[in-house]
């Protein structure tokens, strides 16, 4: 009876440390540029959900904004052993403190609206190591929904299923229409990494597109062109501000779409392929507020060549008119207005001056003023010296 | 005795005026030297790491961000810097910036110091995607910056210096010059090239190289189209007032 408990014992062991050793544990490993700081490591398996990790002592430029308008903060995420694809974003989150003036069952307090208004204190951009802006805060969506953190989506790692590293510069500066009576909940703020595995084959409840669904091709208001989707079920619709909508199916940069920056929305899995048909990214979208597994919105530079490929309807807005006050241009092309810079400056050319490059130090003229007052000095001594 | 105190008082004025011209002039030139300085050691960075190896092949070393080890140390001093820019034989050798408008780097240095020179700055339009880098630097009457721009005006230049040296952080770059023109700014004819920064289509592209070669002091016989990155130097010409003198190049080593 003995032998037979301890058998019983044994084989269960076995199998759960079987269990346990195939299991997918991913690994995550943050760090900063900083010469000899301790990068930040954790594991997380599929069944983890989302698994939120502190980087705020990596975010050690952050003390120069102090001093300078803008400062970059390097991070460099390292995914391991990683049996899933999975979604990486940054979240600034406000610290839920214990009050001690309340009871036990308020434990918590609820953060002031200037605590809210910190989420909004630093304008951020994310550029990847190749010098893509990968989030733009330009073009964020204002958030008016009452939540404890801010995201900011960094894409997708590990969807090759090897170790990947990515590299991200995180620009940071104080946004001027945030008062400055929020610094101090600012300064106060949680700096994350959120990571959570995605099963990109299930994980989405993609609407269904009808089979039956007539192949066409609708443009509402662009005179200009009539996109030819790459498949005949495919089906683009270009608005008069140049926001595209693309149906399920395939569709080629140049031909399809206008070349530029766009932000996505939507829902569903969205696949990008290079001209050499390499992958560049997959994206998770999903709806706003949605609890699914994804990204509510992702900037992405379209180059021509490239296809797209999403599963379900898939909304491209560009870049510049996703934030633009003004009324849009009568021109739907994206390219013409897309990734500039300077956002308060506007585009168009009659505002727009040319730098006074001109050196007008009157350098010549005051040497030669010099001279003259010398050539008057003397003479005026030469003739009191005559009159004496 | 009245005259004697009046042509004394004079005397003490106009000499009071040249130290002061003497202090003025002499800040100047102190000025301008020490930013000859300064960009000579921000070149010393950059020539730790050699353009072309000794077999003539490109050294793409980079640091871990991608960067190119030659101005990745630059890059960490000051984050707008967008790339470096050289023409051989003249005192073009500058580190290129890029901020939120065009007037922040008129008069300030690499470390964002206040400098009467400034440093050659990329139009704020200019973003990557663009087909034109239009970048913009004084033209100092002690010969830095791009003043020796100027000497483009003489074909006999252009035909020994045909080619300008522009590397962006990730890539290096060689641009062969298609035009140089002159333009006055506000005159009814003034070509506004500086509207063309964010060239992102074929027809703007053609647009403005139409307009280039038109106003070309001379024929290069060199020509561009759509796809081929362009960088146009721009810097103020003194034959009147308000002139701009432009080259305008095309990138030929990828």
């Amino acid at each position: 009876m003995k032998k037979l408990l301890s058998g019983i014992v044994s084989f269960a062991v076995m199998i759960s440390v079987s269990v346990s050793a195939f299991a997918a544990t991913g690994e995550i490993s943050v760090k900063n540029n900083i010469n000899g700081s301790e990068p930040i490591t954790y594991t997380y398996t599929e069944k983890s959900g989302q698994v939120v990790k502190s980087v705020k002592t990596l975010m050690t430029k952050l003390s120069d904004l102090s001093k300078e308008d803008s400062v970059i903060q390097t991070l460099t995420v390292t995914s391991k052993n990683a049996d899933l694809p999975v979604s990486v974003k940054l979240r600034l989150e406000i610290p839920l403190e214990s009050d001690t003036q309340t009871g036990p069952q308020e434990a918590v307090s609820t953060p002031s609206p200037d605590e809210y208004l910190a989420l909004d204190y630093y304008d951020i951009n994310v550029i990847d190591a190749s010098g893509n802006k990968i989030y733009s805060d330009e073009d964020a969506m204002n958030d008016d929904s009452q939540n404890t953190y801010r995201d900011i989506p960094l894409g997708i790692m590990n969807e090759s299923r090897n170790d990947e590293n990515q590299i991200f510069n995180i620009e940071i500066s104080v946004d001027d229409n945030v008062k400055s009576s929020v610094e101090k909940y600012a300064n106060k703020l949680d700096w994350c990494i959120v990571t959570e595995a995605v099963n990109l084959s299930t994980a989405q409840p993609v609407q269904s597109i009808a089979p039956t669904a007539t192949p066409s091709v609708t443009v509402t208001t662009v005179p200009t062109s009539t996109p030819q989707p790459t498949e005949e079920s495919a089906e683009v619709k270009e608005d008069k501000d140049g926001t595209v909508t693309l149906s399920k199916g395939k569709f080629l940069v140049g031909r399809d779409i206008d070349e530029g920056r766009y932000t996505m929305t939507g829902e569903g899995k969205v696949h990008v392929y290079t001209s050499e048909d390499v992958l560049k990214t997959s994206i998770v979208l999903k709806k706003k507020g949605s609890k699914n597994t994804g990204v509510e919105k992702y900037v992405i530079n379209l180059q021509e060549g490239e296809t797209i490929e999403v599963d379900n309807d898939t909304v491209l807005t560009p870049y510049e008119a996703s934030k633009a006050t003004a009324k849009p241009t009568s021109s739907p092309k994206v390219s013409s207005s897309s990734s500039s810079k300077a956002t308060s400056k506007p585009s168009s050319t009659s505002e727009k001056s040319n730098p006074k490059t001109g050196d007008n130090m009157p350098v010549t003229t005051l040497i030669s003023l010099s001279v003259i007052a010398i050539g008057a000095v003397i003479f005026i001594e030469i003739k009191k010296r005559k009159n004496d | 005795m009245k005259v004697k105190k009046i042509l004394t008082l004079i005397q003490v004025l106009l000499i009071l005026f040249i130290v002061v011209c003497c202090i003025f002039v002499g800040k100047y030139f102190y000025d301008c030297k020490n930013a000859q300085v300064e960009y000579e050691n921000l070149q010393d960075v950059v020539e730790k790491y050699p353009r072309v190896d000794a077999s003539g092949n490109y050294i793409e070393e980079r640091d871990d961000n991608g960067i190119l080890l030659s101005y990745s140390n630059l890059y960490k001093q000051n984050n707008d810097m967008v790339g470096w820019i050289k023409i051989s034989d003249t005192k073009i050798d500058y580190p290129v910036v890029r901020s939120k408008d065009n007037e922040y780097y008129l008069h300030r240095d690499f470390s964002k110091n206040s400098q009467y020179s400034g440093i050659p700055f990329m139009d704020y339009e200019s973003q990557d995607i663009s087909s034109n880098y239009i970048i913009y630097a004084h033209n100092m009457k002690d010969g830095s910056m791009f003043a020796d721009l100027l000497k483009y005006e003489d074909k006999s230049f252009y035909d020994s210096h045909s080619t300008i040296i522009f590397d962006d952080l990730y890539e290096r770059g060689e641009y062969q010059i298609l035009g140089v023109f002159t333009t006055k700014v506000g005159a009814n004819n003034e070509f506004r090239y500086h509207d063309y920064a964010n060239i992102t289509d074929g027809e703007k592209f053609s647009e403005y190289i139409k307009k280039v070669k038109e106003l070309s002091c001379y024929d290069t016989g060199i020509t561009a189209e759509y796809g081929d990155k362009l960088i146009t130097l721009s810097t103020c010409a003194y034959h009147t007032s308000n002139e701009r003198f432009v080259v305008v190049a095309k990138k030929i080593i990828k």
